[in-house]
């Protein structure tokens, strides 16, 4: 499988008035075209930074990060970002909002106005494409930040607990949509969750950081559930057994920063 | 999923749900006639003390009074010049704070540094008692509408500056990181994100001018001025005539008032059309 993504031993360090931090040291993952690779820690431990590292709006203070052999960079299309929210803006319409990273980078062309409008109506969105945000469901308005995302073609797609806003019943379906989505666009994409089911539902592999600075603890491979959507892979039983492995595997980072702790005092 | 985009505009009301809507619209004409009732009152009352003398009008004045003063002064043709002149004032002194201030507003966003730099100054000039500047004022802008203007600027300026700088620097984070991450600059971080999401604050922040913009006007025409509203006021009671007071004084409300309505009338257009609530 291709590679599209390289993250060569990379350390962050912030740095405040009162201290400085390291948020990251010495991570090394690689992800590959057309999968989900979900990363999972404890909270706290990084997940958002290693996306932010990942889209080119922070620069690694050691190692290399690259999006299909590109150095990350956020003013290029290498990856494309989904927050939390939907973030759409109240004052634009569907479309308008749609459009609004390509009116940013300057490449709204009539091609790809119509290839907005394209995908608008593949998922279902094509006749609220006039209507105002606060007019929508959360769910449809989560969709349409996905869009808004998909049409500027990003390489690899960055998700950054982009359901955590919707309530339970909307999330699994969501979830669902924008699964079908990824994958039916054959997208790549990391997925950062704290939700250890939502990353067993949604992702091929997951990656299970430590804490503060994160570095890579394990990576499980999800090939039992690949060829199922994520309602489905929550009916099947081993869903639990990687939920266990998972779990453990958290605990583990956990109980050893308790220790640590513990043993300061 | 369409459900909630449906409106219901011809839906068959329940007999209760049209009892309610009768009781409101009750509701609502009874508010009305208490309002225009309390002015009518007023004004009777008023009348009938002055007439029995049960006060003086010489320092009361009362409504007849005033209708002949007005009657005096629109046939004088002098009330028009009048009311011209501090309407001009104010509406020059009105779009003024409101282009500065917004402009400023927008340095200082733009330029953290100068912002941390200046921000104690404004603050304190925000914090002056204007009218404190009032010699200064006449010194050095004479004793013209251009000081006029400059009052009532210096009234309203500051604080329009300071309520659109904290709008601005209130937009949320996360809409910002959302700017980021598509690779947004800071002009366009300005006018895809800032400026829209602020319309309504800045749209607050008229209506707020409009009041000060008056108050600046009129403080302006109490020191320096030969015409206008302010000058009618301070005239009036340097000659003991109350009628002439009192009669400045009423216009001067209804013009304020139909003033702060235009603007809250834009505000409501402008939300309708940005979509903004």
């Amino acid at each position: 499988m291709k590679t599209i993504l390289q993250m060569q031993n990379v350390s962050l360090t912030y740095h405040t008035l009162k201290n400085e931090t390291q948020a990251v040291k010495d991570l090394s993952f690689e992800g590959y075209e057309g999968e989900l690779l979900g990363i999972v820690g404890p909270s706290g431990c990084g997940k958002t930074t290693i996306l932010s590292l990942l889209s080119g709006i922070l620069s690694p203070s050691q190692g290399e990060v690259l999006i299909g052999g590109e150095k990350a960079d956020c003013h290029s299309n290498l990856t494309g970002y989904m927050l939390q929210r939907d973030e759409l803006m109240s004052w634009r319409t569907i479309l308008s909002n749609v459009l609004l990273g390509l009116e940013i980078k300057k490449i709204k062309t009539p091609e790809k106005i119509e290839h907005a409008k394209e995908l608008l109506n593949k998922y279902n969105l094509g006749e609220f494409k006039d209507f105002y945000p606060n007019q929508l469901s959360g769910g449809m308005k989560q969709r349409v930040a996905l869009i808004r995302t998909l049409v500027l073609e990003p390489k690899l797609l960055l998700l950054d607990e982009p359901f955590s806003a919707l309530d339970f019943q909307t999330r699994l379906n969501v979830v669902e949509d924008v699964y079908t989505i990824l994958k039916s666009e054959g997208k790549s994409a990391v997925f950062v969750t704290h939700d250890i089911s939502e990353a067993i539902s949604m992702c091929d592999r997951v990656i299970v950081l430590t804490h503060r600075p994160c570095s890579v603890k394990t990576i499980i491979d999800l090939f039992e559930l690949k060829d199922y959507t994520p309602l489905k892979r929550r009916e099947l039983p081993v869903f639990s057994k990687y939920f266990d492995k998972i779990w453990h595997s958290l605990q583990d980072t956990k109980e050893k920063e308790n220790d640590k702790e513990i043993t300061k005092k | 999923m369409t459900k909630r985009l449906q409106k219901n505009e011809h839906a068959d009301y329940s007999p209760e749900h049209i009892a309610y809507l009768k009781n409101e619209k009750k509701h609502n004409i009874i508010i009305a006639l208490s309002r225009a009732g309390i002015l009518i009152f007023v004004i009777l009352l008023w009348e009938i003390l002055a007439r029995t003398g049960a006060i003086d009008s010489f320092i009361s004045s009362s409504p007849s009074r005033m209708v002949q003063c007005f009657i005096e002064l629109v046939q004088g043709g002098e009330l028009g010049k009048h009311i011209g002149i501090t309407l001009w004032e104010t509406i020059v002194s009105f779009f003024l704070a409101t282009t500065l201030g917004t402009l400023t507003a927008i340095i200082l966003w733009w330029f953290e540094s100068v912002r941390k730099v200046l921000e104690p100054y404004i603050v304190i000039l925000n914090a002056l008692p204007k009218i404190a500047l009032g010699p200064i004022i006449i010194i050095w802008m004479g004793t013209d509408q251009p000081a006029i203007i400059t009052m009532a600027l210096a009234i309203s300026l500051f604080i329009t500056i300071l309520n659109t700088l904290s709008g601005f620097l209130s937009v949320e984070k996360s809409k910002l990181m959302l700017m980021k991450t598509l690779g947004a600059n800071k002009w366009q971080i300005l006018t895809k994100l800032v400026l829209p999401a602020n319309l309504p604050n800045i749209i607050d922040a008229l209506k707020i001018n409009v009041g000060m913009c008056w108050v600046g006007t009129i403080m302006g025409e109490y020191l320096v001025s030969h015409a206008g509203l302010g000058y009618l006021i301070i005239y009036g009671g340097q000659i003991f005539k109350l009628d002439l007071v009192m009669t400045s004084t009423v216009i001067l409300c209804i013009l304020a008032g139909l003033m702060y309505y235009a603007v809250a009338l834009l505000q409501r257009v402008v939300s309708k059309k940005l979509n903004l609530e």
